[in-house]
């Protein structure tokens, strides 16, 4: 009773005036970025973060996930009309998505996507509301022990389930942590690696790094490919045939079970949910030939997947105070920017804030719906902008973002530099995900494993003294391992590229 | 064995493990209350260093060509221009202002595309366009020049 009485309060700020506003501009925004190849949910989020500066907390983040949810709606459309994926949870869309187009369906797979998305949106906000107080609750026993094993087996997930070397994803992980370390130390008060540079003193920011290693490289390695969107067809008829409600509905059923699960992970994302999910359709189905010739259920379940999973996703974010995925750790970044501290006890201290950010994404489903399910041929136009007149746009608004948080030049050099190491580092198969995690995270990480080791003097043995936090220590180890022994023989069931969801 | 990019990837790996952990030597590996602020980054740069070297093997009996991985001929160049566009952008703003570096950088980048009396027109349409929005409407700190823009 007492979650409705909130839901209803959060109703009420999140439909004033102008956080309607925001949340309209977030999911717009997000809509575009998700239409437009070459600029992905992460450098949406992060150009945008010195914007709500001047905003209160809950507009902000009111804002930035609507980016973040909106992104998912927006890849769905180039994914079905013209066979390129926007961002890259809509990867495995194009497969059957674009085979319906071919066949003159493109309407239908984009209006079975909307809905899909709509009730897996709605069901994981529904799952947020529900579960995530009692999470909170449980998790504010959580100790420094505990909270370091949770981490610890995050990232562990991430590597192992990314499908890459898992020595590439632990040197990234571990560099990313090394970076954190750089400035000020609130334990000991030291400035650590400054190389005697007052800038560095007080650390590199995330959102310069962020934008760099996510918008500036993808910019990079946009420009060699050739991108050549193909004029998208005439969107006719949304609904499918009357025969095809019930399977479609049972996809949409299991892809919203497997997207809100997979969100609850920390450390799997929305990739990883619609390849899962899609891959799950393929093997209940009577004929899995019909997959790749435009099976309405390829299209309906990874989509309906990827948004369930973005809206569980902030069920870690909100209870544990860890993000699951790049873009999440943006939003981290945002919080601690209008001073809150995502976690366990941010359902005590600030009720008022995660009530309207969870009636905000309500509304916010509901405005994509709409958007998505009349206007979609609209959007699909936005994608024919040739790339050569937007990346130079990309480009500038990216250095507007890097420069206004500090109103520095120095921040706008820090975000080319990690331009580049994030263009090198896709080249060469490192994740950039568990860099920027351990990144944002770094300090979170570094204060628990400090203080696990000074209670137990110094042994490792107290990552396994609470049944929690063996359970979760032995998880991570279970993970490296098997990725050891599956990385020697080289056979990799999950292979999924490199996202920044 | 210089052509080899997964070989400088991984000696790259392995500087910045032995930096970090030469440095960490500055710092206290032990403090009165247990751990101190040199022991963490000590020991994860030594895990870097550990791993860099299996990555440094693996670079050698499995070779990533430079060639193979640099864009061609027409991909670099436009990566070039960005590059080149964003340090001559770095070095006019502190003196010309957002207005003018922008429209340098974007004209930069546009002029490969478009006549050049379009670029001009694109590149200094779109900075005041943007500087419009950014300044005056949502009053985002920029860098400009004496004049105030």
């Amino acid at each position: 009773m007492d979650t409705i009485q909130l839901l209803l309060q959060g109703i009420e700020n999140a439909t004033t005036w102008s956080n309607l506003l925001y949340c309209l501009i977030g999911v717009t925004v997000g809509m575009l970025v998700g239409v437009m190849p070459g600029i992905g949910p992460v450098t949406g989020t992060a150009v945008l973060i010195p914007l709500t500066f001047g905003m209160d907390p809950v507009s902000a983040i009111i804002m930035l996930a609507g980016i973040y949810y909106g992104a998912m709606y927006g890849g769905t459309i180039t994914s079905v009309l013209i066979n390129i994926p926007g961002e890259s949870a809509s990867v495995i869309t194009c497969i059957d998505g674009y085979q319906m187009t071919l066949q003159g369906r493109g309407g239908t797979a984009l209006g079975v996507s909307a809905i899909g998305s709509f009730i897996g949106g709605v069901v994981a906000i529904a799952g947020l509301a529900t579960l995530a107080p009692a999470l909170a609750k449980f998790a504010l026993r959580f100790g420094p022990a505990e909270y370091f094993s949770i981490m610890a087996m995050g990232l562990m997930m991430l590597m192992g389930l990314m499908g890459k070397s898992i020595v590439r994803g632990l040197i990234a992980a571990l560099i990313g942590l090394l970076l954190s370390f750089i400035g000020m130390d609130f334990v000991s008060g030291e400035s650590r690696f400054t190389l005697g540079s007052l800038e560095l003193q007080r650390g590199i920011d995330f959102v310069p790094m962020a934008l760099g290693l996510f918008g500036i490289s993808e910019i990079l390695l946009s420009l060699e490919e050739k991108i050549n969107a193909a004029k998208p067809s005439q969107v006719k008829r949304l609904l499918p045939e009357r025969h095809e409600w019930k399977p479609t509905m049972k996809a949409i059923g299991r892809g919203t079970g497997i997207g809100f699960l997979m969100g609850l992970i920390p450390g799997a994302n929305a990739v990883i949910a619609s390849l899962i999910s899609y891959s799950v359709e393929k093997k209940v189905a009577k004929d899995p030939s019909r997959f790749g010739k435009g099976a309405i259920e390829g299209v309906a379940a990874p989509e309906t997947a990827n948004n369930a999973c973005s809206g569980s996703a902030m069920i870690p974010l909100f209870t544990l105070g860890i993000p699951s995925s790049p873009t999440m750790a943006v939003l981290f970044g945002a919080f601690i920017m209008h001073g809150l501290t995502p976690g366990p006890t941010l359902f005590q201290r600030n009720p008022d804030f995660v009530w309207a950010i969870v009636a905000s994404m309500l509304i916010g489903n509901i405005l994509l719906l709409i958007m998505n399910l009349p206007m979609a041929k609209l959007w699909a136009k936005i994608a024919m902008i040739p790339y050569h007149l937007l990346y130079p746009l990309i480009l500038m608004i990216s250095i507007v973002g890097a420069y206004s948080l500090n109103n520095s030049l120095w921040d706008v050099g820090v975000m080319f530099v990690f331009g580049i190491v994030g263009y090198a580092m896709k080249k060469l198969d490192f994740p950039l995900a568990a860099m920027i995690l351990t990144f944002v995270l770094g300090r979170q990480i570094e204060s628990s494993l400090l203080q696990s080791l000074t209670l137990s003097d110094g042994s490792l043995a107290i990552f396994f003294s609470s049944p929690l936090s063996a359970l979760f220590m032995t998880i991570a180890i279970l993970i490296l391992v098997f990725s050891v022994v599956n990385g020697f023989r080289n056979k990799r069931k999950l292979a999924v590229s490199e996202s920044e969801i | 064995m210089h052509k080899n990019a997964a070989l400088w990837g991984a000696l790259f790996v392995l500087g910045i493990g032995l930096f970090f952990l030469i440095y960490s030597l500055e710092y206290p590996l032990r403090s009165n209350i247990g751990p101190g602020p040199g022991m963490i980054p000590f020991a994860v740069s030594f895990i870097v260093i550990v791993l860099s070297l299996i990555l440094l093997y693996q670079a050698i009996r499995r070779p990533l060509y430079i060639r193979d991985v640099l864009p061609k001929s027409e991909g670099a160049k436009k990566i070039a221009m960005v590059l080149v566009s964003a340090v001559v952008y770095l070095v006019v703003v502190p003196y010309t202002g957002f207005v003018i570096a922008s429209a340098i950088l974007l004209f930069i980048l546009y002029v490969r595309h478009y006549r050049w009396y379009v670029s001009v027109g694109l590149a200094v349409g779109v900075s005041l366009l943007s500087f419009w929005v950014f300044d005056i409407l949502l009053k985002i700190p920029l860098p400009v020049n004496g004049l105030g823009w």
